[in-house]
């Protein structure tokens, strides 16, 4: 039946804008704004169908013929660059990496930093914290303008070329993180940063010797969190850190980006070999300091733990202030779900990410606790990164209780700017 | 400064013995005895409150009359000084239950009339809230109630090393609600950032009564970003009423620089070229001649004379950092046309150029009574050619035009000055206001970049947007507020549709004619 519907909706679409892959699926291929208007409005007119924005990964877990994926691969475009204004104008399909490629020539990058194969459509509609966001702010911040298309297809806009702006209501506040619920993004303005005279991006590797050697005791932790923030307060020029630990690898590592001018950097470097060399003597370890930008950007793009796609794990997004933060990983180093989860800390940030690998998931009691320490007893949030598939999650995280006026204000979001129901399931 | 008084003509349909208070030439009344509200209403007020804190005498509700945006007056029906969120959420509930607007009002230092009950109703001023309830020197956090005034936060956390980075011209009387209303920008944000990256969660009294906090000390959220879509809503989505704000550590070293230039064209293009170049400043501040030598004159701050003129750069952070950025501050100013350049030598030196700066407002009051404050936002390359349209704007209407702007992120002010009782004057003043506006949108600006649009400029939003946007946006007021009793009338243009008032005596208000149309058909000026 449904198969009909979206048969129909095919047929009732200008020529191009619908494709059909191998095995049979429909998706949708927008050049252009007005044809992704005409797709959504045309859509609305066919009850039950969802339209999935296409994150820049394969769809590898929801292929029903209902959920027609959208790709912006052809919705990739630099619209305007203004390298004197430090703020570039593209349209969502385009990656971070070419983004950065653009603007290169003119010594000038994102201030955010995410892995290159990353799209924008994908940070709109996931606001993902990141390694720099403590000097340069959140990834809303970045944005200056947005064009969009509301659920109907209707266009609306806020900001521009503009560095400042309370014109209106902050429609990019409805658009970033609400994982493309509200509208759909058609061009957006971003700013960019200076490429420092110098820089330094390193991997300090804190504990490279065999694990069963050396366990992840509260008092090694807590060493190890107490020294980066001492590394933190001592280096000038860093723009940005995260502290993490995989369990395929050994031992917890640490990403630092550093940059300014070669006479503020240098005396940075020298500050840092010294503060290595001072663990190293302290504790029983080999602590390394990986100087190549290729080890950096390695890391960089495993910890994209959000990553569209990878739905097979359960992420948790643990946002707590610093000082709470550093009492979770100290407290809870011992505890055995915590010892199997993969771990990713954004200090500046405030958020913390938890990953465990089947079968090693925490039971749901676990979750549980995981939830009511941060949430009830320290001024936390918990939240599921990605979308998890055949866990046994307690209510808390499956449906976490809120307030019943974001219940509403949700409710009528939805009504108001999906009012076709595309965007999502059902309200 | 003086207040306006207009000239006023009796509306036709209006009983007589009501009383008249205008709203940008618009006429709008209220009953005799100043109050909409039943005495049963006020009553219950008084009982939620305590007789002390519901004013409703007409002398009393003239003190709230207006804001810092003179052109702009309506008295409410009566005003309520809440000391609690209970109270606040008491009175919303009731506001709910007799279908009456209410407005929060922090300390009426906005300058775009966001704050006045121009449909009547009940005004909340939430200056009894002013506890700073925690300072977390760890987390770099502060936690608040909304009537807490800007400058005392900075005062308080200062021992520990840190400051709160909104710093906006009147820091020392508004309030961080008001701040987080307008989203509030100021000289620092520059580099630092408006309110609305400061703000990591907020207690809000919703339109319908309820309280909640929206994000926390965590500063994250579930899906939608309240807290972000929350500040600068101009109290149209509810009531702030504590606010978790960042803190930021003092910056090690700071340097601020004095450069005159003979012409203005010099200065706009020193700025275009610092911030081509990367540098960073934590503020570039414009100044023109006529301001420079006004504020001279009130705070003898020895601005040079005979400059067109005169940038305001101030740099921070490591001292090596400074002094790096010093030598290539210096080098770019070489290739302009600096007549002076010079900088504070301590402390008190930097403080006063700031105070200087922040008093240019303070100082027109000694050239004119009142004056017309534009803030506009452009791509900041476009300042040259925009400063070069108010120059000859000021010149065609025959209006003393005062530049004091935030030229790092192309944030004009311009400061149209005038005489309330001189009538013609201000038929110029409003016309070249109108004109300016034009040219600032004409380059890709926006209306507002620190101020709010408010009842002030709520009628220029449909040369930004068209219907469909406005409409669009529109619609995330009646999420939070179906029933459009939080500060109707405010930032969209006439019928809007958000807002039902109860006063249909008042709908006039809500037409928000341009003002030009006004002056022409209603025989205004």
């Amino acid at each position: 039946m449904i198969k009909q519907v979206v048969q129909q909706l095919v047929q009732a679409l200008p020529e191009g804008l619908a494709r059909v892959d191998a095995d049979d699926f429909v998706w949708f291929g927008p050049t252009e704004a007005a044809a992704l208007a005409t797709l959504l409005q045309t859509a609305g007119q066919y009850p039950g169908l969802t339209l999935m924005p296409d994150l820049g990964q394969p769809i590898e877990t929801d292929r029903r013929w209902s959920v027609l994926p959208v790709s912006w691969e052809l919705l990739n475009e630099i619209v305007r660059l203004r390298a004197d204004e430090y703020l570039i104008t593209v349209q969502p399909g385009m990656t971070v990496g070419e983004m950065n490629r653009i603007l290169a020539p003119h010594r000038q990058r994102l201030g955010t930093l995410y892995p290159s194969s990353r799209t924008l459509l994908s940070l709109i509609g996931q606001d993902l914290p990141c390694l720099t966001q403590g000097s340069v702010g959140s990834f809303r911040q970045q944005v200056t303008g947005i064009k969009a298309l509301t659920g109907a297809g209707e266009p609306f806009k806020y900001g521009g070329e503009v560095v400042k702006n309370v014109t209106g209501y902050d429609m990019v506040a409805l658009l970033v993180g609400s994982r493309h619920q509200y509208g759909l993004p058609v061009e957006v303005t971003l700013k960019t940063v200076p490429i420092p005279e110098m820089e330094r991006r390193l991997v300090i590797d804190l504990q490279p010797v065999d694990e069963t050697a050396l366990p992840s005791t509260p008092a090694l932790m807590s060493t190890f969190v107490d020294e980066i923030k001492n590394l933190q307060a001592e280096l000038n020029t860093l723009k940005g850190i995260a502290l993490f630990r995989l369990r395929a690898s050994i031992g917890w590592k640490c990403l630092l980006d550093c940059g300014g001018w070669r006479n503020t950097v240098q005396p940075d470097m020298e500050r840092l070999q010294a503060w290595v060399q001072a663990l190293d003597a302290r504790g029983p370890g080999l602590h390394e300091l990986d100087c190549e930008a290729s080890a950096f950007d390695h890391w960089l793009d495993k910890l994209d733990w959000q990553r569209p796609g990878q739905s097979y794990n359960l992420v948790l997004k643990v946002a707590l202030p610093t000082a709470q933060a550093r009492e979770f990983l100290v407290g809870f180093a011992t505890a055995d779900w915590f010892d199997a989860a993969d771990c990713l800390w954004y200090p500046d940030a405030g958020v913390m990410y938890l990953r465990w690998r089947s079968p090693n998931y925490p039971y749901s009691a676990e979750l549980e606790t995981i939830v009511e320490w941060v949430e009830q007893h320290h001024d936390g949030l918990v939240t599921l990164a990605v979308r998890p598939v055949n866990i046994d999650l307690p209510d808390t995280l499956a449906q976490p209780k809120e307030p019943e006026a974001f219940e509403r204000w949700r409710y009528r979001l939805r009504q108001l700017y999906d009012p076709n129901g595309l965007l999502g399931p059902p309200v | 400064m003086h207040a306006i008084i207009p000239q006023p003509v009796w509306p036709a349909g209006v009983p007589k013995g009501a009383q008249l208070c205008y709203v940008i030439g618009v006429m709008a009344t209220t009953t005799p005895n100043n109050t909409c509200l039943s005495t049963q209403q006020l009553n219950a007020l008084r009982q939620a409150l305590g007789k002390l804190y519901v004013l409703d005498k007409p002398e009393v509700l003239k003190t709230y009359e207006c804001d810092a945006c003179l052109l702009i007056k309506a008295p409410p029906d009566v005003v309520v000084l809440p000391r609690t969120v209970e109270e606040v959420a008491t009175v919303v509930r009731l506001c709910n239950e007799w279908r009456i607007p209410f407005v929060p009002r922090g300390a009426g230092t906005g300058l775009s009339g966001g704050a006045l009950p121009v449909d009547g109703g009940v005004l909340i001023g939430l200056n009894r809230m002013d506890r700073i309830l925690e300072v977390d020197a760890v987390n770099r956090l502060a936690v608040v109630e909304c009537g807490v005034v800007n400058a005392w936060l900075n005062r308080e956390v200062k021992p520990a090393g840190l400051f709160y980075a909104p710093d906006p011209s009147s820091q020392t009387a508004c309030t961080i609600g008001g701040n987080v209303a307008e989203n509030a920008g100021g000289i620092h944000c520059l580099k630092y950032g408006v309110t609305t990256d400061h703000v990591l969660g907020l207690e809000v009294v919703t339109p319908e009564g309820d309280v909640v906090w929206l994000g926390g000390r965590h500063g994250a959220y579930r899906h939608v970003n309240w807290v972000n879509m929350f500040v600068g809503s101009e109290g149209t989505m509810g009531i702030a009423t504590k606010a978790i704000v960042k803190l930021t550590p003092v910056p090690d070293s700071v340097k601020v620089f004095l450069a005159a230039f003979s012409q203005t064209a010099q200065a706009t293009g020193a700025v275009s070229q610092i911030i081509a170049s990367g540098l960073g400043p934590s503020a570039l501040e414009f100044i023109d001649d006529f301001t420079a030598q006004a504020v001279d004159a009130a705070f003898h701050v020895g601005f040079p004379k005979g400059a067109e003129a005169v940038l305001l750069i101030e740099l921070d952070g490591h001292p090596s950092e400074v002094a790096e950025k010093e030598v290539r501050l210096k080098a770019i100013l070489e290739t302009f046309e600096v007549s002076q350049l010079r900088f504070a030598t301590n402390e008190a030196e930097r403080l006063q150029l700031w105070q200087a700066r922040k008093g240019a407002a303070a100082a027109y009051g000694r050239i004119m009574p009142a004056f017309y404050l534009h803030d506009c936002v452009i791509p900041r390359a476009e300042l040259t050619h925009v400063l070069h349209i108010i120059k000859t704007v000021a010149s065609d209407y025959e209006v003393l035009i005062g530049n004091v702007f935030h030229a790092g992120d192309g944030n004009l002010h311009p400061n149209i000055l005038f005489d309330p009782a001189d009538s013609a004057m201000m038929a110029r003043v409003l016309e070249a206001g109108e004109v300016i506006l034009k040219a600032c949108l004409g380059v890709g600006g926006v209306l507002s970049g620190e101020h709010g649009i408010g009842l002030e400029k709520a009628h220029f939003m449909d040369q930004l947007f068209g219907p469909v946007e406005l409409e669009v946006m529109k619609r995330l007021k009646r999420v939070f507020d179906p029933m459009g009793l939080a500060n109707p009338a405010k930032i969209f243009p006439a019928g809007g549709g958000c807002g039902e008032g109860r006063h249909s005596n008042r709908e006039a208000v809500k037409a928000g004619l341009p003002l030009k149309q006004l002056n022409a058909d209603q025989g205004w000026v």
